[in-house]
């Protein structure tokens, strides 16, 4: 066979969203990729400058759907940083809870499409499966499923129903035996682990150039993860730690992800466990004052940061956002060129881009 | 010899053949009940499919914690009548042929494929006189017919005018005929043992199941049948993630009803061949003793339903292997077949030799 | 060798153990999850004591809250339509948070799907037939007519007059008339609030129970 270009998306099972990667396919042998983006384009950094301060706290949800709060996280903090309040202790358990159990969520998301992408169907299910006890509490706390919109200037929208910490730890406890199901039909198969182990390696010296973050990056070698180098919410207390693993194939991506499952559980049921009462919120400004801002949380995915500027006005007077699965996305074109066809979604899989954060 | 010779429809058979000779002379009758006949065999392995494919459903489900189909069907079989339901539904759709594909080969190729696994069937022994065609070299025909299959996939591939296809097909090919040969290499060790290049007859030389005798045959057998099926770990041809449906892709309606249909007759009928091979085909112990004292008829019957208890044992464990694995890549499988399985069909044929010399 | 073979025959365990045990699917048309308290469905226009202060138009962050509302010469208001389009609406909150009457509230009711785009624009009509399917579940968020000031009472039975439902009815106790409301049968409209010269009453918050 000559050389062809195969279209692998915008629609097409592999490609995890609405975007489209050109392969340069020589046979099954992958010569070159051009992943292109924007089909999913919304403008929210416009639609930003046009709400007012407590109005776009909404449309964070919605920049990744599948780590809502973490998202709105995000942009919180930004602007409490920009109004120069604090949240009450309660609050700020709150949220560090409902973020690490967002972050269990969409890795579980994650691991779900993983499976499928390799080709079993038993492992998507039982991810799925066990995402359900995450949006059990996550619905109980916030009264929704997807889009919480549950973090508020100085607090949160409303505090936990009375029971919700023993059920945090109840239902953490079933996650974590079932991980087992995991670790005997993924991790400790050797199918899987054929199809894994020194699969789309991205060197350190490469991941560092290229600005990967989050898991991709921990799976290359590198320690950065916002929580450990820039402590918010209550990360410095609990003394948090990154995994790290070194080859940077799929393989050590997807144990990175593995035991970051493991890591939020365990943090997410401590704080549950010597949960404070009191207040769930201070009263906030109606706007913040005139200055810019930067902020950065650690989604899920990586890094996502927000750059806001303010005028004092009723809105914010810009508002850049900067999405991890964005970098990830043009990151393809260095592991991918030299694998078999048959590698992408593995590789792809292993990136685990989200299109709503990189069209935004 | 034909099921009509069996103690079940001989009777029927004369009955018949005297009413209409004078009718449509004795030539004409003959030539009318053989193509009753052979109808009657397709109808037998179709509803078996409908079978199959509820298993496949049911098992699957349950394996991977969740229902499978419930409800178009009777109690205890719940769903049973989804297959029929898919059937109709795919009956109604419009049939579609891409603008540039290839008008004659597009509909061939699902139309060879079904027909390899239908023909299979005809000389299959079911039962006690239940072969449809009862012939001293029937082991030749049906690995003539199994190696018909590829050529279909083939041209379902290369005709569609689609790149998914086209790999798709091109793998399918590569990975057929790379599997061809351990297979039949695995087949004509068991006819060497018996002494025999006829299906019934290898099954009625089996005093000891050859899978006892030849275990590693039987595995190699077993891998070769899921590459050959294109079941998982072996679905590349069609693997969703990265190739749609491979040489599917372009196949809608009742195009894409044949290909599953055949699919599942493949699974049906070499599951019935590796009953036929490996465990000793309707046989079991102390069949002498039950044959002389029940009704011949009854008897035909028994075989039957002992032949079938087989059948799905094998098919169960298909089904099994599906629920646990990731799908391989093709240049693993491949290696797989050529490095591992080859040799080791020869190291068996070998080992069968040594048995041979041992018995005298 | 071993642990290859390990490898290979263990994923054959995880199928074969949930082959024998009862799925977990809830098998939705027939069975349904339960919505948990405080669940956040789409707005829900209850027209129970609603001031037209617009505050819910003004919160939405996707304006897809439409008030038509009429002022008469003598300036009283009346609600001549209330639109709220839902194919637009984000599920925020913000509407019922803004709210200063609990008269837009978080319905319960989770499918809302329709056959046409149009359809999906709820007005006062579909709302009101809205609010009698989901009685049961808003009636504890209702704010309810309660005496918080009985010492007050003069027994002049305005309430019992002005009460639409006949949720207040006449007591005495210790020999002085006065009233009792039922809170099962109040439907906080709070009618016998403004109406009550000694500032008897009050709508507060009904959990079930004595309250």
């Amino acid at each position: 066979m000559a050389e062809m270009w195969v279209n692998f998306g915008p629609q097409h099972p592999f490609t995890h969203g609405l975007w489209r990667l050109k392969v340069k396919v020589d046979g099954e042998t992958v010569t070159d990729v051009e992943p292109t983006i924007g089909y999913l384009h919304r403008g929210v950094e416009k639609i930003a400058e046009n709400r007012t301060w407590y109005q776009f706290i909404p449309y964070n949800d919605r920049l990744c759907y599948v780590a809502s709060i973490a998202w709105s996280e995000g942009y919180i903090g930004a602007v409490e940083k920009l109004m120069d309040i604090e949240p009450p202790e309660r609050a700020k358990y709150l949220r560090t809870i409902s973020f690490e159990l967002q972050r269990i969520a969409s890795h579980f998301v994650w691991l779900a499409a993983y499976a499928i992408d390799l080709g079993n169907f038993t492992a998507m299910l039982f991810a799925v499966r066990e995402r359900e006890f995450i949006l059990d509490l996550l619905s109980r706390l916030t009264g929704h499923r997807m889009t919480y919109n549950y973090p508020r200037f100085g607090g949160v929208a409303r505090d936990a129903p009375i029971g919700w910490e023993d059920r945090v730890v109840r239902n953490l406890n079933r996650i974590e035996r079932k991980m087992k199901d995991f670790i005997d039909l993924m991790t400790e198969n050797e199918t899987f682990l054929k199809r894994v182990q020194g699969v789309g390696v991205l060197p350190r010296n490469k991941a560092k150039a290229w600005g990967v973050t989050g898991p991709v990056a921990r799976g290359s070698g590198l320690k950065t993860d916002v929580r450990y180098n820039d402590p918010y919410l209550l990360y410095e207390e609990i003394g948090f730690e990154p995994v790290v693993m070194k080859d940077g194939d799929c393989y050590s991506r997807y144990m990175v992800r593995m035991q970051e499952i493991f890591e939020s559980i365990n943090i997410s049921r401590d704080l549950a466990e010597k949960m404070p009462s009191g207040d769930i919120q201070i009263k906030a400004p109606k706007k913040p004052p005139e200055g810019e801002v930067f902020n950065r949380v650690e989604v899920p995915r990586g890094e996502a940061s927000y750059y806001i500027v303010s005028n004092g006005g009723n809105s914010p007077y810009r508002l850049k956002i900067r999405s991890p699965a964005y970098i990830h996305i043009q990151s393809t074109k260095v592991i991918m060129p030299g694998h078999n066809v048959a590698d992408l979604p593995a590789i792809l899989g292993s990136l685990d881009v989200c299109l709503g954060d990189t069209d935004r | 010899m034909s099921w009509y010779d069996s103690a079940l429809l001989n009777p029927v058979y004369s009955k018949a053949l005297e009413i209409l000779s004078p009718l449509i002379t004795e030539t004409g009758a003959k030539v009318l009940l053989a193509l009753i006949e052979s109808f009657i065999i397709i109808m037998f392995v179709m509803i078996n499919v409908l079978v199959v494919v509820y298993l496949e459903r049911k098992l699957l489900g349950r394996m991977m914690n969740r229902r499978g189909p419930v409800y178009a069907g009777p109690p205890i079989v719940w769903g049973f009548f989804q297959a029929i339901a898919d059937f109709l539904k795919l009956l109604t759709k419009e049939v579609f042929r891409p603008a540039r594909a290839d008008p004659l080969t597009y509909t061939a190729g699902p139309a060879i494929v079904v027909f390899a696994g239908l023909a299979i069937g005809l000389m299959v022994p079911f039962g006690e006189g239940l072969v449809g065609l009862r012939n001293e070299a029937s082991l030749l025909y049906i690995i003539a017919l199994a190696s018909l299959e590829p050529l279909g996939v083939m041209l379902c591939g290369l005709s569609s005018n689609n790149k998914y296809s086209l790999i798709g097909g091109s793998r399918a090919a590569a990975q057929m005929i790379s599997y061809e040969l351990p297979a039949i290499l695995v087949l004509v060790t068991t006819a060497l043992l018996a002494g025999s290049i006829d299906v019934l007859g290898i099954a009625k030389a089996q005093d000891i199941w050859y899978i006892i005798l030849l275990p590693l045959g039987f595995v190699i057998y077993l891998i070769t049948v899921l590459a050959e099926l294109e079941r998982t770990p072996f679905d590349i041809p069609e693997a969703e993630s990265e190739l749609v449906a491979g040489f599917m892709t372009e196949y809608g309606g009742m195009y894409y009803g044949m290909l599953m249909a055949a699919h599942y007759i493949g699974v049906f009928v070499t599951a019935c061949l590796a009953v036929a091979v490996f465990l000793g085909g309707y046989g079991f112990y102390g069949m002498e003793i039950l044959q002389a004292s029940i009704h011949p008829a009854l008897f035909t019957i028994v075989t039957l339903v002992v032949f079938l208890i087989k059948v799905y044992a094998v098919i169960f464990l298909l089904i099994w292997i599906r629920a646990a694995y990731f799908r391989l890549r093709i240049d693993q499988l491949l290696e797989l077949g050529w490095k591992r399985l080859f040799p080791l069909a020869i190291v068996n044929l070998f080992w069968a030799m040594g048995i041979l010399f041992a018995m005298g | 060798m071993a642990n290859f073979v390990k490898r290979v025959i263990g994923a054959m365990k995880v199928p074969a153990e949930y082959l024998l045990q009862r799925p977990i699917t809830i098998q939705y048309p027939d069975e349904r999850m339960e919505v948990p308290e405080g669940y956040r469905g789409h707005p829900l226009y209850t027209l129970n004591h609603c001031t037209l202060c617009r505050a819910c138009e003004r919160a939405c962050p996707v304006n897809c809250i439409e008030f038509n509302i009429e002022t008469k010469s003598d300036g009283t208001k009346y609600l001549k339509g209330f639109y709220l389009d839902l194919g637009r609406c984000l599920f925020c909150g913000f509407c019922a948070d803004a709210c200063p009457t609990d008269c837009m509230i978080m319905g319960p009711k989770l499918e809302l799907m329709e056959f046409e785009r149009g359809e999906l624009v709820y007005g006062i009509k579909k709302f009101q037939k809205l609010t009698k399917e989901v009685q049961p579940y808003i009636r504890p968020y209702y704010k309810r007519s309660h005496a918080v000031k009985p010492k007050n009472c003069i027994g002049c039975l305005i309430c019992v007059m002005t009460c639409p439902v006949d949720a207040i009815s006449e007591v005495t106790v210790d020999g002085k008339r006065t009233i009792s409301v039922d809170p099962e049968v109040c439907a906080g409209c709070g009618h016998c609030v403004s109406n009550c010269p000694g500032g008897v009453l009050d709508l507060v918050e009904y959990r079930g129970g004595s309250k």
